[in-house]
């Protein structure tokens, strides 16, 4: 334990010193700045939407801005930077050699690699606040603040609900956390796949292949892909996140309890199956080359 | 007491095809110990299986009597394997910070000791990216020397060094032993690494040790005498009649054993052969070396 915790930390100041690790920030920022762009572009800007009780766009502002970056990102921005973070953490020091340097040193390839992992997770959570903060602040000087309006795609047919602007920002950093306990899965897939080669481009190619693989699978009608198939999917439970937006109903909490401990479940399980795959082939495999 | 290090039968195998078969090795306290072997001939696999980054197929190693799969023996054990690693997005001092801490902590005062020692302080703040090949192998040595590690594995430490820096090696080598009391063993394929620094070594060819122990005994009775002389046939023959063996290595000189020159040369002019050139020679590791691998090539 004592060997895990140094090392975290030590893989976390690497991280922070590495060039490389800023890409995703500079991402983030280039995502925020053209989901900007996209806004002002948008045919709702500024238009009143028929059959609503509320006019959507009154709330076209710093917290709406933020939220819709975040779910945006989170599929399209996201798993790539996490896949990045965690693929490179393994394959990158055995490509270079430095993975050599750190193994013939009394830490264990356990406590080198739990390091590894929880480095990866909180550079990647650092990303999702760094993400959300950004495009709440973009969203600010743009639009001003105010209330949040909440539309979830999943939750279509309950509308618009409103989030009171003294509640919103905790339903954020919450949203942030919990987004960040999603993408969990990808870093753990990425790391299994980084504990078995030397490139780290296989370990990102691979990871997101797998992910968008899976994307794809689960939208197909269900007459072509069974739903019990496809349950097993990541992503058909990678949105568990989204409930959180549930308990701020203005009706009172929503919140599907069976189904968010379901995808929580299954998140989890998916989680720490990829992780310990990657753990024991880890321990297993030979540092030649 | 236990050697510091000892391999019992290595034997490792990749993909059906034995890379090290049945290697034994022992290294007491205080060798220089010299691990000899063409490229490909298995010494890095081997010293990869001491250090834990590669299971063995069978057989087991002991680190001060105890399995490297104890981490806590790696804190006895400074290594660098093949290349030295580094992170070169760091500064020579920062890589050291980091590895003094995971081999169990170092003081600022030890790290300065060891970028003297390697003669890097000054440029201790830089990036590794910076560094020169000569520089990025020192500072791995500086790394290895860190814990005050009782045994220093060194794979093939001059590769890449140009002559200079072949030299400071060398003598880097003999001063860790000479005056640190350190424990060395040292791979390489350069004969005269081995001959000039290391007291005990082994030779490996096509993954199987051909020889072990101490080199000036590897050495000793291999003398032979360097003869130019007309005709080389007859004079041969003579060498034949004397009880030793001879082999002409180009035409006109011949290597001769068994026979010393004292005895040759008056058997050679009172059989009439015309004597150009008797000289005693000792051979080098590299005449043995080279030797010893013709033979696992033949067999």
């Amino acid at each position: 334990m004592r060997h895990v915790l140094k090392l975290t930390r030590w893989e976390l100041w690497k991280l922070a010193r590495r060039p490389s690790s800023y890409v995703g920030f500079v991402l983030c920022l280039v995502f925020a700045a053209v989901a900007l762009i996209g806004f002002e572009w948008s045919q709702y800007k500024g238009k009143k939407i028929g059959g609503l009780a509320i006019d959507p766009s009154q709330y076209l502002n710093g917290p709406f801005f933020a939220n819709f970056v975040l779910n945006i990102g989170f599929f399209a921005l996201l798993p790539l930077v996490a896949a990045t973070v965690a693929g490179s953490q393994l394959a990158g020091e055995h490509k270079d050699g430095t993975l050599r340097a750190l193994l013939v040193r009394p830490p264990s390839r356990t406590a080198v690699y739990v390091a590894k992992a929880l480095a990866s997770l909180v550079w990647l959570e650092l990303m999702v606040v760094f993400l959300c903060g950004l495009a709440l602040l973009i969203g600010h000087v743009a639009y001003g603040g105010g209330s949040l309006l909440i539309y979830i795609w999943e939750y279509r047919n309950a509308g618009f609900w409103i989030v009171p602007a003294d509640d919103w920002p905790a339903l954020l950093a919450l949203a942030c956390v919990g987004a960040g306990a999603a993408l969990a899965i990808i870093v753990a897939a990425a790391l299994c796949i980084s504990a078995i080669t030397d490139n780290p481009v296989v370990a990102h190619v691979g990871t997101l292949g797998g992910f968008f693989i899976s994307s794809v699978l689960q939208r197909l009608p269900d007459e072509i892909m069974g739903p019990s198939f496809k349950e097993m999917l990541p992503t058909r439970h990678m949105n568990f996140w989204h409930e959180l937006y549930r308990w701020y109903h203005p009706a009172g909490s929503t919140v599907d309890h069976h189904r968010l401990w379901t995808d929580v479940a299954w998140c989890g399980g998916l989680t720490v199956g990829f992780f310990v795959l990657g753990l024991a082939l880890f321990r297993r495999r030979d540092l030649t080359g | 007491m236990p050697p510091v290090l000892a391999t019992h039968e290595l034997r490792k195998r990749y993909r059906g095809r034995t890379v090290v078969d049945g290697v034994s090795l022992t290294v007491e306290r205080g060798d220089v110990y010299g691990f000899l072997g063409p490229n490909g001939a298995g010494k890095s696999t081997t010293l990869r299986m001491v250090l834990d980054l590669v299971r063995p197929t069978s057989g087991r190693v002991e680190l001060f009597g105890r399995p490297p799969s104890d981490r806590r023996v790696l804190a006895r054990v400074g290594a660098i394997v093949e290349s030295p690693a580094l992170y070169t997005y760091l500064s020579g001092r920062d890589n050291l910070r980091m590895l003094a801490d995971l081999s169990g902590g170092a003081p600022a005062a030890r790290i300065d000791e060891v970028l003297d020692r390697v003669d890097l302080r000054d440029r201790a703040g830089d990036l590794v990216r910076v560094y020169s090949h000569g520089m990025k192998q020192r500072l791995a040595i500086a790394a290895a020397l860190l814990p005050r590690p009782e045994l220093i594995i060194l794979d093939e430490p001059t590769n890449g060094l140009d002559p200079m820096g072949i030299r400071a090696m060398r003598e880097l080598v003999r001063s860790l032993a000479a005056d640190d009391g350190l424990t060395i063993v040292l791979s390489s394929h350069l004969l005269v690494e081995v001959e000039q620094v290391c007291n005990r070594g082994a030779i490996i060819a096509r993954g199987r040790k051909r020889w072990e122990g101490e080199v000036a005994a590897l050495l000793a009775g291999r003398e032979r005498v360097r003869l130019r002389a007309r005709p080389l046939d007859r004079a041969l023959a003579i060498v034949g009649e004397l009880g030793g063996a001879g082999r002409e290595v180009e035409p006109g000189l011949a290597h001769v054993t068994g026979v010393v020159a004292a005895a040759l040369v008056p058997a050679l002019v009172a059989a009439g052969v015309e004597v150009d050139e008797v000289a005693p020679e000792s051979p080098t590791l590299e005449d043995v070396f080279v030797s010893m691998v013709d033979a696992a090539e033949a067999a």
